[in-house]
């Protein structure tokens, strides 16, 4: 059974509300720092992602434009070589034209026919040019430079020692076929290094090569044309000199200057570079000037004969190949020179242009991470800020966010939303706290009320004890704090002794204050009453309608008597217990009071021995109910009390009351319950 | 909300109560019933308590005040109580107050006729 004062909840109600509100603002201000922390720890911010994603695509770009610009840096750097190498080539070329010519020159005075160019000045030209040689591959630093350099020198070297050699007075005809060999040999050694030296500086461009080709034929022809006419003039000379006809080899030479003229041709067409206007008129001099010159020398010699005007045709046709080799040569330096001029400039453009797009792209990739961030990444920590202060309860003013961008708007306006409807929700929660305090409060002075009602109860009810020969113990558990039952057993003036027991139907204040009612008017009718029936009957008679009707027992007992009477109306039937333990139920039953105008009670004798008892108790027993909603009832509390027969009265009541606590459901509400043991002694 | 269904035999109501206990709780909402049906015209009126097991003195008093709204010639008839309610009425005496039948058939006979 429930204790009628064992739980106040309402007065600290109050303050176990401050302490849920201060503790659900603590979880929240927990749950919020979580989310940051999770956040933080294990998830990527907006911010992080964006720059992520532009850094790559940034970097993406320029590593493109930076192998772009490294690409063109080589082309450019391959170009920057090129034009390098030329100041060692081209003094070289220069000296083999002027050695090939001398290789003829040197021969001329034997034949009385003089050359244009003094022969030492020839000699000085080619010497100063290899001078130039030599500083120019210094310059370039290749690998094989010293060694070529060497090579260069000895040229060099025999070169000075003719030129002493040509300054002596007298120079015979075979001495000068000598230096006409050596002169070629020279030419010929300087032919090999600029073939290692191609070997050196091969760049992957058509147009270049094409022009080296050129250049090649050129010089090719010039070699063929003047070994040639160096050939047949020693043959002459020699001739001249022995009077002896050597065989000849030099007839298949002719081949080799007509067999290239059309392959290099043909090779131009093929490659779409544009020739140079001299190369179709050196071949064209080859074949009307040089090879009939040539041929009118060889069938001369094949004849033994002597003509030194032919002779003559052949040195000056050699002389017109000098000539249109070197125009030749002069034409494709030039566009070498301009293609070469054109391709460093291009490419150091484009080297530029693309080093250029890499700092642009830089710098845009940085100015779209700064616009970013001004127009997203801070308003976006704006916000989130302001919805973690607003999750901690913060409800202070939503400063404005600067953005253009509508969704930061749209959350930011929501966000305003979010605080309207928080500070409602709290202005709602403050009043419902004050409404609930106001509400406790009005409980605490009602629960006063009623416990001052409860205190009056209690002691209009009568302390156990002995009246006239009859012990009374007694339990009253009203269902809350004032119940609806009362009882009282006392002495009337003319010395009997009376019980009572009333039970007002419901409980509560209303069944209280009617049982208080009830009670006054038993007293009243008590007061000169004949008998029990009378009174009942009296009390039915003056009770009123409007209220409640209420069940009652009456017991009265004459003094020295040992047999009362008893009258039921609607009241339980109360028990008789023997002295020897034997129980069972007395009365009729009858009409409760205020149902019926003629109720018509009946009244019964009792018979109370010493040692035998009467228990009157209301229904709130029988109505008990156990975890099953079984009700306690009639049969259980004869067993229980005839189980209880042999015990004392003063523990009887504790007994029983314990008994009914053990069974019953404590969760279950309960009716008032009230029980007096009357004992004759 | 109490269990309970209503029909009408030869102009007797007859009221069905399908809750196994009529007590405290339900009592008001009860007597409510009882008496909006009074209200409504009715005079003969049967509560069949077939379905109820345990009844209480606040559904008594429901009861109760209910004839004493009724005219005159009014009545309310207890049908088919079981033993516990019959030992309830038994010991009220509430024969005196309402006719008591042990069927529901023999309740709305006792008003046509």
């Amino acid at each position: 059974m429930r204790p009628a004062d064992g739980h106040t909840p309402d007065r600290s109600a109050s303050e176990s509300l401050d302490k849920t509100h201060a503790l659900a603002a603590t979880g929240t201000r927990h749950a919020a720092t979580n989310m940051r922390n999770t956040r933080q720890g294990t998830q990527l911010s907006l911010q992080t992602v964006v720059m992520t994603f532009l850094a790559i695509i940034g970097l993406g770009l320029v590593i493109l434009s930076g192998l772009a610009a490294q690409r063109r840096y080589q082309d450019y750097s391959i170009y920057r070589a090129e034009q390098e190498q030329d100041d060692f080539r081209r003094p070289l070329r220069a000296s083999i034209l002027e050695l090939d010519r001398a290789s003829v020159d040197v021969m001329r005075p034997a034949l009385g026919i003089e050359p244009d160019v003094p022969l030492d000045e020839r000699l000085a030209a080619a010497s100063d040019q290899l001078a130039n040689v030599i500083v120019g591959i210094a310059a370039a630093r290749g690998a094989d430079g010293d060694k070529f350099i060497a090579l260069v020198e000895s040229v060099r070297d025999r070169i000075e020692s003719l030129r002493n050699r040509i300054l002596e007075i007298n120079i015979d005809d075979k001495q000068r076929i000598g230096m006409s060999h050596l002169l070629n040999r020279a030419a010929n050694d300087l032919r090999q290094l600029r073939l290692q030296l191609v070997d050196l500086a091969a760049s992957p461009d058509m147009t270049i090569g094409m022009l080296l080709l050129t250049s090649d034929y050129g010089l090719q022809v010039h070699d063929v044309a003047h070994f040639n006419t160096a050939s047949y003039l020693a043959h002459v000379v020699d001739s001249l000199s022995a009077e002896e006809t050597s065989s000849f080899v030099f007839l298949n030479d002719i081949k080799n200057l007509r067999f290239s003229a059309p392959t290099f041709l043909e090779l131009f067409q093929a490659s779409g570079t544009k020739p140079q206007a001299a190369i179709w008129i050196l071949p064209e001099t080859i074949e009307t000037k040089f090879l009939p010159a040539q041929l009118a020398v060889a069938s001369m010699i094949k004849a033994g004969e002597n003509d030194m005007e032919k002779v003559a045709t052949l040195v000056s046709a050699a002389e017109l190949v000098a000539d249109r080799s070197e125009t030749l040569l002069q034409q494709t330096s030039a566009a070498r020179d301009a293609y070469l001029e054109a391709r460093v400039s291009q490419e150091w453009r484009q080297l530029l242009l693309f080093v250029g797009l890499a700092s642009s792209v830089v710098i845009l990739g940085l100015a779209v991470g700064l616009l970013f961030v001004k127009l997203v990444a801070l308003p976006f920590a704006a916000i989130q800020n302001q919805m973690l202060r607003l999750a901690v309860g913060d409800l202070d003013r939503v400063a404005p966010v600067r953005t253009r961008l509508k969704d930061l708007v749209a959350m930011h306006d929501a966000l305003r939303v979010f605080r309207a409807h928080a500070i409602r929700r709290e202005r709602l929660q403050a009043e419902r706290f004050e409404l609930h305090e106001r509400i406790a409060e009005a409980n605490r002075e009602m629960r006063a009320d009623l416990e001052a009602a409860a205190n009056v109860q209690q002691l209009l009810l009568p302390k156990s004890g002995t009246v006239g020969q009859f012990r009374f113990e007694s339990y009253f558990r009203p269902s809350s704090l004032i119940g609806g039952d009362m009882f009282d057993f006392l002495e009337l003036h003319d010395g009997r002794v009376a019980l009572f027991q009333i039970d007002v139907a419901g409980h509560g204040a209303a069944a209280s204050l009617v049982s208080v009612a009830a009670h006054l008017e038993m007293w009243r009718a008590l007061d000169g009453a004949s008998d029990t029936k009378a009174v009942m009957e009296e009390i039915n008679r003056n009770w009123w309608g409007e209220l409640p009707y209420f069940t009652a027992i009456l017991v009265m007992f004459d003094p020295e008597s040992s047999t009362g009477r008893m009258v039921q109306a609607g009241h339980p039937y109360p028990l008789h217990v023997a002295s020897d333990g034997t129980v069972a139920f007395l009365g009729r039953g009858g009409v409760p009071i205020g149902v019926t105008g003629l109720p018509e009670y009946e009244e019964i004798p009792v018979t109370l021995d010493p040692g035998d008892r009467l228990i009157v108790f209301s229904d709130g027993l029988y109505d008990l109910r156990d975890r099953h909603g079984e009700s306690f009832g009639e049969e259980r509390l004869e067993a229980l009390v005839s189980w209880l027969a042999r015990t004392g009265t003063i523990d009887l009541v504790p007994a029983i009351v314990k008994h009914l606590q053990d069974w019953a459901d404590p969760e279950m509400n309960f009716d008032d319950m009230s029980l007096v043991i009357m004992e004759r002694v | 909300m109490l269990k309970s269904s209503e029909q009408v035999r030869d102009r007797v109501l007859v009221i069905s109560i399908n809750e196994p206990r009529l007590e405290a709780n339900n009592a008001p909402l009860f007597r409510q019933i009882l008496l909006d049906r009074i209200e409504d015209g009715y005079q003969q009126i049967v509560i069949d308590l077939r379905n109820v097991q345990f009844i209480d003195s606040s559904a008594l008093g429901a009861m109760i005040s209910a004839v004493k709204r009724m005219a005159a010639l009014g009545s309310i008839t207890l049908a088919a109580p079981n033993a516990a309610i019959s030992r309830l009425l038994e010991l009220t005496r509430m024969s005196k107050v309402f006719p008591i039948t042990q069927t529901v058939d023999e309740a709305v006979l006792r008003h046509a006729g």
